[in-house]
Formats: C-alpha cells, sequence, structure tokens
C-alpha cells in the first residue's frame, strides 16, 4: 500500500512522529486528513477499508463527496467548528461508501495546528457504528419480543431484594396487577398490599420462607385490582444469590444458604384467572349435576316408599271388605248383617278416597289437571261434601258450623271436594273416636275460607310447612291407618291451581286447624 | 281348645279376625298395639296362648320387635306365631321364615288364616 508521505511528518513538528504512525495505521478507525478547503491530504488503511476508496484515488478531492447529500450540511458544519475554533467536535451521520448502502458512523473531527501557519486542516476519525447500531436493534426487538411473550403467556416477571426491600415488576406484571407502573411503590410492603387481605398472610410467609428456608416461592393468591376485580396469579421464585461466594470463616450475611449470600428472589407471575374460572364452572357444574342426581336418586326412593306405602294401606280396606264379605257368604246370623255392611262400606269409602288420592297426585304431578272454574256457594258446597262422608265415619261428630252466607267463590267443584274430603279424612284419622270434628266457612276481605278442626294430637310448629310436602308422613301417627303422605300436599296444590291457599294452625284447646281459600266471584257472578 | 292372641291395629281387622277364628273353634285374645301383646303374654293367667296372629305394622313396639321378645323369653318353645302383614315383599316373608314362623299376606282368605293358625299347610300347597 502506498503511504501518504504527509502522515509521515508530525504536525506538531518534534519529529515523534513514528508513534502517531503506528495509531493511525493501527487504528480500526478510519482516519483522515483534509486541508482548510476540505480537500483530502491523508488516508489511512482503515478509511480504504471503510470507504472503499483507495488513497490515490481520494487524495486531493473534496472530502464532502464521502457523505450523503442529506449529511452534508452536519458535515461541513464540524469541519468549519473544528477549524475555526480550533476545538475538537462530534457528531453522529452516515457516510456513503464507494458501493453498498450507507453507513452509520460517529465522527470525531479535530484541527491540525502548525506552529508557523496556525491552523492548517482537520484529521477526521470514522468509527463504523453498524455492529453497535445492530446490537441495538437486536436487544430492542429482543426485549419487544419478551414484552410481546409476557403479555401472550400473561406471564411476567418480578426481583425481591432483600437488603433494601425493594421489589421490580415486569411491565406485563403491572397489566395483571392493573396499575400504572408509576403508581406501584416498588416494596416488598407495596406487593402485598395489592393481594387479597385472605392470601396476604400465605404469601408473605411463603416469600420469608423461601429467602430463608425452602428456597422456593409456588403459591396461588388473589389480587384486589384498584377497579376492584379479582384477579387468580400463580408466582414461582426462586433465590438470587451474590455472585462470589463467602471466603471461610468470614460472617454469612442475615440472608444465605451456608456458603451463598441470598441477594433476593427472582421469579414469574402467571395471570391464571381464566384456568381459576375454568375450575370454578367444571366444580359448579359438577355440583349442579351431582344434586340434580341427588334429587332424582331421592325423588326415586320417595316414589318407590310412595308405592310401596299405596300398597301397603290399600290392602288394609281390601282385607276389611273381601273378610267381611266372605263372612256373609259363608251365612252368619242376620243380626250381624247391618254391622257387616256398615264395615264394608267404612273401607270401601276409605279405600276410594285413598286411590282418588293417588289419581289427583298422580295428575298434579303430571301437571295434568283440567280446572273448569265456576261461581259456587261455598256454604252449600261444604255442606254437601261433608253429608256425603257422615255415613261412612259414624264414630266421629262432624260438627258442621256454617254460617248461612252468601259468600259465592270461584272454584272447580270436583277439586274444591277433594280438598275438603282429603281434609276431613285426615281429621277422622287423627280425631280420637267420637270427639267433634268442626267445619266451617267464612268470608275474608278477598276470599271465602273453608277451616277443618279436629282434636288430634296437633301439629309441631316447625312441622307446619312440611306437612304440605309430598310423601311427608307426621310423627304423631295414629295406629291403624296411616295414609299415603299425600293428601296435604294434593290441597295445598289443588287450592293453589284455583287462585287460594292453604295452611295450618294450631287452634285454642289444641288439635289441628288446616284451612284453605279460593278467590271470592265477582258481584253478579261471571 | 287353642286359644289365639290376635296383635292387630286396625279395628276392623282385628274384629274380622276374631269373627274368623271363632268360627273355626278358637278361643280368641286381642290386642292392639305391641304393648298390649306383650302385656298380655306376660300374665301368668293368659300364660296358654298357643298361637300368636302378628300384624307387623303396629304401634309400638312393632311387630319385629314383639317377636324378638317372644324369642328371648323363650316363649317360641311352646307357641307358634304366624305374621299376617300387608307387607308383601320376598324379604318380609324370608325374615318371617328365619324366625321360624308362617307368614299370611293381607288381603287373605278366611280358609288359609284359619289352616295356618291350625298349624297346617295352606290349602292346595
Amino acid at each position: 500500500m502506498d503511504r501518504d508521505p504527509r502522515f509521515d511528518r508530525t504536525a506538531d513538528g518534534r519529529g515523534s512522529d513514528g508513534y502517531l504512525r503506528a495509531i493511525v495505521e493501527t487504528s480500526t478507525d478510519a482516519i483522515y486528513r483534509v486541508d482548510l478547503d476540505g480537500r483530502i491530504t491523508g488516508w489511512s488503511p482503515a478509511a480504504e477499508r471503510l470507504f472503499s476508496y483507495r488513497a490515490t484515488e481520494v487524495e486531493g478531492t473534496p472530502s464532502a463527496q464521502l457523505f450523503a447529500d442529506e449529511h452534508l450540511d452536519a458535515y461541513e458544519v464540524v469541519i468549519r467548528q473544528a477549524v475555526v475554533g480550533a476545538l475538537t467536535t462530534h457528531t453522529h451521520t452516515d457516510i456513503r461508501p464507494r458501493s453498498g448502502p450507507s453507513v452509520p458512523v460517529a465522527l470525531a473531527v479535530a484541527a491540525i495546528h502548525d506552529e508557523d501557519r496556525g491552523v492548517v486542516g482537520a484529521s477526521v476519525i470514522v468509527r463504523d457504528l453498524t455492529e453497535q447500531r445492530e446490537a441495538l436493534a437486536t436487544l430492542a426487538a429482543s426485549e419487544t419480543r419478551l414484552r410481546e411473550s409476557e403479555a401472550l403467556a400473561h406471564v411476567g416477571g418480578w426481583v425481591l431484594d432483600v437488603g433494601t426491600g425493594t421489589v421490580q415488576w415486569s411491565e406485563e406484571l403491572h397489566r395483571m396487577h392493573g396499575i400504572d407502573p408509576v403508581d406501584f411503590q416498588g416494596s416488598l410492603e407495596g406487593h402485598l398490599a395489592l393481594v387479597h387481605p385472605d392470601d396476604r398472610a400465605g404469601l408473605e410467609s411463603a416469600i420469608a420462607m423461601a429467602v430463608d428456608g425452602h428456597g422456593v416461592v409456588d403459591a396461588e393468591y388473589r389480587v384486589v385490582r384498584p377497579d376492584g376485580k379479582l384477579r387468580w396469579l400463580y408466582t414461582r421464585a426462586e433465590r438470587a444469590f451474590a455472585a462470589p461466594s463467602v471466603a471461610p470463616g468470614v460472617p454469612l450475611p442475615a440472608h444465605s444458604d451456608g456458603t451463598r449470600a441470598v441477594i433476593g428472589l427472582r421469579g414469574i407471575c402467571q395471570d391464571v384467572s381464566e384456568r381459576h374460572d375454568a375450575e370454578q364452572a367444571v366444580r359448579d357444574a359438577y355440583e349442579r349435576e351431582r344434586a340434580a342426581a341427588e334429587g332424582l336418586r331421592a325423588a326415586d326412593r320417595l316414589k318407590d316408599e310412595f308405592l310401596a306405602t299405596v300398597s301397603h294401606e290399600l290392602r288394609t280396606p281390601l282385607t276389611a271388605i273381601m273378610g267381611f264379605a266372605q263372612l256373609i257368604g259363608t251365612g252368619i246370623d242376620r243380626a250381624s248383617l247391618p254391622d257387616m255392611v256398615t264395615r264394608i262400606q267404612r273401607n270401601a269409602v276409605e279405600m276410594h278416597g285413598m286411590v282418588e288420592r293417588v289419581l289427583d297426585f298422580s295428575r298434579l304431578q303430571a301437571g295434568n289437571v283440567d280446572l273448569r272454574l265456576q261461581t259456587i256457594n261455598l256454604h252449600q258446597l261444604v255442606a254437601k261434601t261433608v253429608e256425603g262422608y257422615r255415613a261412612a265415619l259414624d264414630e266421629h261428630h262432624i260438627d258442621v258450623s256454617l254460617a248461612e252466607d252468601d259468600t259465592e267463590v270461584l272454584a272447580d267443584v270436583d277439586a274444591t271436594m277433594h280438598i275438603i274430603g282429603n281434609l276431613l279424612s285426615n281429621a277422622v284419622k287423627f280425631s280420637p273416636a267420637r270427639e267433634p270434628i268442626t267445619v266451617s266457612t267464612a268470608r275474608d276481605r278477598d276470599a271465602g275460607r273453608v277451616t277443618v278442626v279436629d282434636r288430634g294430637p296437633g301439629i309441631p310448629a316447625e312441622l307446619k310447612e312440611a306437612v304440605f310436602e309430598r310423601f311427608f308422613q307426621g310423627p304423631n301417627q295414629p295406629p291403624g291407618r296411616r295414609g299415603t303422605g299425600v293428601g296435604l300436599a294434593i290441597v295445598r296444590r289443588y287450592a293453589e291451581l284455583q287462585g287460594g291457599r292453604a295452611w295450618c294452625e294450631t287452634p285454642e284447646g289444641g288439635g289441628t286447624a288446616v284451612m284453605f281459600t279460593l278467590p271470592l266471584a265477582r258481584k253478579g257472578g261471571r | 281348645m287353642t286359644t289365639v292372641l290376635v296383635v292387630e291395629d286396625e279395628a276392623d281387622l282385628r274384629f274380622l279376625a276374631r269373627m274368623t277364628l271363632d268360627r273355626a273353634g278358637f278361643d280368641v285374645i286381642e290386642a292392639g298395639t305391641g304393648a298390649d301383646a306383650v302385656a298380655v303374654l306376660e300374665s301368668s293367667d293368659t300364660a296358654d296362648v298357643d298361637v300368636v296372629m302378628l300384624d307387623l305394622r303396629i304401634p309400638p313396639p312393632d311387630g319385629w320387635e314383639v317377636l324378638a321378645w317372644i324369642h328371648e323369653t323363650g316363649l317360641n318353645t311352646r307357641m307358634r306365631v304366624v305374621i299376617v302383614s300387608a307387607f308383601v315383599d320376598p324379604g318380609t316373608a324370608a325374615r318371617a321364615a328365619s324366625m321360624g314362623c308362617r307368614y299370611l299376606a293381607k288381603p287373605f282368605r278366611g280358609d288359609d288364616l284359619v289352616a295356618l293358625i291350625r298349624g297346617d299347610d295352606l290349602p292346595g300347597t
């Protein structure tokens, strides 16, 4: 390579040129020299490499050609500043090599003094910034990727410094907590303050234990966002150690693993709210499913018990009917005949009532009830129904205290008779023999009311609602007739279907009062 | 004369059993509850009960408990027990057999009741 003889001369004229030449020739930065007109008067080997011009090609030509047009002004300014002000100036710009794209560079321009002539030119050192730019771009890209990955995976990072108690969050962690970076205090207290009160102590002790012993935090906890929303976070963190190990004999710091000082924790944090919600939804669904299945099993059990009860209860009057009929058939004295016929009738009525109840219940269960509501004189209907029962219930005196009123209700005749029949049947079942059963009607503000009172053992207060549930059998069942457990359920359902209601009370003097209402018919009937 | 203790809480059925057994020539004693039945069997005056016609669902103690008591006291060695019940599942009949009892389901024919009280097999079996 040709040497520029002018580099061989020292600018300061002191002759120590070997040192400078060595620097210029070995420098990886390109170095060239310009005169006061900006023409190139010296060109280093690194300049040849960077610009792809040989020294002989550029010597004597304007150095401005080395720069892209848009950077020319800036270049000339730094050259002028250096020459006129006798300064060393710096700038970043782009050069234009002979071939290929422009190259980012840093320029350092220094004036060259001559003892006799003052400033005679300038030296320019050109540092190629391509690699540095690429490294910065790569770093920026990888930071962007990291942020994107964190956001995608809902994973963020955090660091605890046990020495200072400071906590640093990654961007994603701020997002998880719904907190602007400027609003996070950056301390362990601030970190824990955002945790749900019920989970705070657990996380705090997990962190403390990790620092001092177990070495790992592995926890799920809730945080409360500023908007009040709860999020479930999962965190896993490990201890971070100071790099050098502690020499034997030197006391260890407060936190250590025996040989190394623990400087803090380094962890990741993940928003697992969706998983939690999904798990909760699965648990809820399972629980609903289980409850539904349990309900079905219970209903099935009740149905089986109901069938067994009905079967058992039907057999009792049937045994009496068949037995007495058989006795009559084999010939008995005439005197006993009326008594046996009465017994057969009584059991037949009871059996009929039971069959009606089962059918009513079945119809109501299936929703297969066709009510024909019409205006009915309540007093007359009750009197008629009671009369039908009186013959079969000879052991009981049914005291019908029916105020002769003209209360008219809007009701279905059959359904209402079934209600009254069920109530009479219950009263007979529970009343001691020969105790009166009282039936009364009354007119409330917007309903007609029927009350049936017996002198039986009564219904405990806590069971006053339960007795209206299907298949309910109270604790005070009398001997003999036990019933099917659906009578009062039918009463209430029929009353409600007609727009009334049914309930029970304890009357003065004991026993049970069961009442139901039916809506009043409008004046003048339908 | 064979004496039968009829344990049955349903008055009509008690009366039916008395009529049926009277006509077949048995002496009949009645009990409406488990407690009444035990009282009758405990009393020395009526210790000569030969057969117990026992309903199962009766005011306490129920039929099974009365039967257990009969076994505990050893009364079963000198009297027979015929269970007459509206429980008609096979388990009830099997349990009765395991306790050494005859079993008759309600509703029953008078002839069948009389045969079992006598200790005969049921007609036609």
